[in-house]
């Protein structure tokens, strides 16, 4: 096992918002969450990146404890998150976007940057290189230079992944990674997804859409009020009438 | 005439430093630093209580300076990992005024109000007039050798990660930066250029006083900043000569209106500092030398 | 009996503070930044009042209204050519050009009024003595002053109409736009509001002491740690704050010296912005 979570509780206020809920991953499988919105499926990716702490349960990776470390912590052990609203930095070039993420960067140090100029300098080179392959294989090199505020929204998204990716993730989690991309990019997305997943990644994606679901999940946990209502293989999940209820059940309620 | 240019070319290298740290502060990590001056005036005490009461030599004065002043940025620094902008605005002018008051306060230390005299200068044995050039040689060694310490920051790794905190913390944070060891050395490297800073400044009055590091001394340097064009090493280079130019040269305006006595004078002074603070954050945000989006 | 002495005055002191406090907390609350102009708000109000009974030879009731009014012309007009175009901005944005502002009206009444210190001339009246204890009628009239505006705020604010927008306002702006309220209108009256109260407290110090250039900003760190203490955004908070502040710093008086009264107001608001940033009685959800 990659990673898992277990016996995960969280409440904001008096609010239950996650309540034993569990997940886990392997790697070169991609894993989607789903549920009804307000779920709990964004808390419960917060909590699994560290930005937000359970008040109960366990959260391992790697077969090591990991439930009271830092955000900026588990990104050094491989595990990156992208955010469902983009978060680029908006007045750097896509490259320099990308730049600012690879770790060990000796020009982050003060000294470093002062006395060992050269080694920052092929640093670089490396960087540049990798960076320019993550822009290949995500199809933004034409906007290379551009400003990262004034791509489309599809190209922010696509942004994050990169720098996720210059990271070298073993896990990635993706929040509603399709939201708001035109749906001309969202085939090519999931190819590049499965291209991840084929070099041993093991990915979990928030998502809404039912196409993008049946596609690209190679399992599926149904996050229902906060508890995990169901787990395992798309097609056995998406026949289950509790699931149907949960979706349809909902909609129906708010429709009368 | 060409003594009057000579300090007038001091006092702007001194505040271009001041601009370099602040610079590093709000343009490179978006931290608000209202309370710049606290720095100036630590740099400036250090160096004239270590080399007057202690007869330490100048060079070390002035390494003294740089050093306290940037260790007392420490706390500010842990301080602005938890704060939102303004509020961080709102302690850093609070902690000036503290640090004033101290000033004026701790009379066994700083002599309160009279304050410190008979500082020395370096190189004060050549001959009147050569003497200032030559401070004014130590203090563009000062300036250049900050700016490409600064420069070379701001050009590596070092500077891309702190424009990105100041673009989008918690995505820096997810990135794995450890965003507050970032604002922390930042704050502390421009706190301790600001203590050179105040070491030159001791050096070349040969007294401080208390009043010499009133709050409005960080919105003069905020004013060259933002004119400049934040996030640019040269611009606010570029800004510091222009608020000297402005801040002497309205000298001049005296000759030609004879009636007006230097207060209302210098009120026309502060008033237009004000109203350009206003005019380039309304029209010019990002400064004369700022590209449109930055 | 000294400490009682600095409670009677921290309570006056903490009553002007308050007034400063509500002003500060309703920009913030309803135009979401600290205004570092409002001090210098208040300097406009006690100039105004004092062009009134030093030129104009009006009575103090008169000079004082006609200050009021300056003050919240002054607060309308700087809302209208500045902050108003800067709303979309950040509040950092807002709070740095609000210095530019504030450094532009401090110097433009040195410019008119020259920088000595005036006074509006009132009869001194002596101080009732309790034993060892002074209170001066003036004392009385100034906590009076005081709470009469603030009732007069909480009663807008929570029984009418008005008020009411005001509030939704407060609580999210978008949403009371999207309901129907012309939030540019609410805007408006809060300045306005927010101003009149910034005149008053401006008038009340200046006939608790002196009439000059910097009594406004002076204050203007206490005031926003009563604000901050209060809770940013919270009325009530402002004056709990605002006595909070007022006594503690006349306490301090008595025990460590005169100038580091500064450093309570800076203590306080350090404190309460890294332990408890919403304040005594601020939302928790609307910081950070």
């Amino acid at each position: 096992m990659l990673f898992e979570a277990k016996g995960i509780h969280k409440h904001f206020g008096g609010v239950k918002v996650l309540t034993d809920a569990w997940i886990q991953g392997e790697s070169g499988r991609i894993v989607g969450m789903i549920g009804p919105n307000g779920a709990g499926k964004s808390t419960f990716l917060a909590v699994i990146s560290k930005f937000l702490a359970p008040e109960k349960g366990r959260i391992f990776f790697k077969g090591k404890d990991i439930t009271h470390a830092r955000p900026h912590e588990i990104a050094r052990w491989e595990m990156v998150r992208t955010f469902q609203v983009p978060r680029e930095f908006g007045k750097l070039s896509v490259l320099e976007n990308l730049l600012v993420a690879p770790k060990g960067q000796i020009g982050e140090k003060i000294l470093g940057a002062w006395f060992r100029w050269s080694r920052v300098r092929s640093q670089e080179h490396q960087w540049i290189q990798k960076a320019d392959e993550v822009l290949d294989f995500l199809n933004l090199t034409t906007v290379r230079d551009l400003m990262a505020g004034k791509l489309s929204g599809g190209q922010k998204k696509l942004l994050e992944l990169g720098r996720a990716l210059m990271l070298d993730p073993c896990v990635l989690l993706l929040d509603e990674p399709f939201a708001g991309v035109n749906p001309v990019l969202i085939d090519e997305i999931i190819e590049r997804l499965f291209a991840l997943r084929d070099r041993g990644l093991c990915l979990v994606v928030i998502e809404h859409n039912m196409y993008t679901i049946r596609t690209l999940c190679d399992e599926l946990f149904v996050l229902v009020g906060g508890k995990v209502l169901t787990a395992g293989r798309p097609d056995e999940v998406l026949q289950d009438p509790r699931v149907l209820d949960a979706y349809l059940g909902r909609a129906n309620a708010t429709a009368a | 005439m060409s003594a009057y240019f000579v300090a007038m070319f001091i006092l702007a290298g001194i505040y271009a430093l001041l601009a370099l740290g602040l610079n590093l502060h709000w343009g490179y990590t978006g931290l608000i630093n209202f309370g710049h001056v606290a720095f100036f005036a630590i740099g400036a005490y250090t160096s004239a209580l270590t080399t007057t009461s202690l007869h330490w030599p100048i060079a070390c004065g002035f390494l003294a300076a740089i050093a306290l002043a940037g260790v007392s940025a420490y706390p500010l620094g842990l301080v602005s990992i938890r704060l939102r902008t303004d509020y961080l605005a709102i302690v850093t002018l609070g902690f000036s005024e503290v640090v004033r008051a101290v000033l004026i306060n701790e009379i066994w230390l700083t002599n309160g109000t009279n304050g410190i005299s008979y500082i020395p200068r370096p190189l004060k044995n050549l001959p009147t007039g050569t003497s200032e050039i030559a401070y004014l040689g130590l203090v563009l060694i000062l300036v250049s050798g900050t700016y490409l310490l600064v420069h070379r920051l701001t050009q590596a790794p070092f500077g891309r990660t702190l424009k990105a905190i100041r673009e989008n913390e918690e995505a820096a944070q997810s990135l794995g930066k450890n965003v507050a060891s970032f604002k922390i050395r930042s704050f502390m490297i421009g706190a301790a250029i600001a203590g050179a800073a105040g070491a030159a400044y001791a050096h070349y009055i040969n007294f401080v006083v208390p009043d010499q590091f009133l709050p409005l001394v960080t919105f003069y340097i905020w004013m060259a900043v933002i004119m400049g064009g934040s996030g640019s090493n040269k611009g606010v280079i570029l800004g510091t000569v222009l608020l000297m130019v402005f801040l002497e040269g309205s000298r001049f305006a005296k000759d030609f209106i004879p009636f007006i006595s230097d207060v209302k004078l210098a009120a026309i002074r502060f008033m237009v500092v004000g109203l350009s603070m206003i005019l380039f954050i309304l029209y010019r945000p990002q400064g004369i030398i700022g590209r449109k989006d930055t | 009996m000294q400490i009682l002495q600095a409670l009677a005055n921290g309570i006056t002191e903490g009553a002007i503070l308050a007034l400063a406090a509500l002003g500060i907390t309703l920009v913030f609350g309803i135009s979401r930044f600290a205004n570092a102009a409002h001090g210098d708000y208040m300097t406009t109000g006690a100039y105004g009042a004092y062009f009134g009974t030093g030129f104009l030879g009006l009575s103090m009731p008169m000079a004082a209204l006609l200050g009021i009014v300056t003050a919240a012309g002054v607060g309308l007009l700087f809302y209208f050519l500045v902050f108003k175009k800067l709303s979309r901005n950040s509040s950092a944005v807002n709070l740095i050009v609000s210095i530019g502002v504030a450094i532009f009206i401090r110097y433009s009444i040195v410019l008119f009024a020259g920088s000595e210190q005036y006074s509006y001339g009132l009869p001194i009246l002596r101080a009732w003595r309790f034993g060892e204890l002074r209170i001066f009628p003036m004392d009385l009239f100034f906590i009076g002053t005081s709470v009469i505006s603030i009732a007069f705020v909480h009663i807008i604010l929570r029984y009418t109409e008005f008020g009411r927008k005001m509030r939704a306002v407060a609580d999210n702006s978008q949403l009371a736009r999207v309901s129907g309220i012309r939030v540019e209108n609410v805007e408006v009256i809060m300045w306005i509001m927010a101003s009149a109260l910034a005149g008053i407290a401006g008038i009340l110090i200046g006939m608790k002491t002196v009439v000059d250039p910097l009594m406004g900003w002076n204050m203007l760190l206490a005031a926003f740690a009563a604000a901050i203490l209060g809770g940013l955004g919270s009325p009530g908070g402002a004056i709990l704050g605002g006595l909070i502040i007022g006594i503690s710093q006349e306490m301090s008086v008595v025990f460590i010296s005169e100038t580091y009264k500064v450093a309570i107001a800076f203590i306080v608001i350090a404190v309460v912005l890294l332990v408890r940033p919403w304040g005594l009685l601020g939302h928790r959800e609307a910081v950070r």
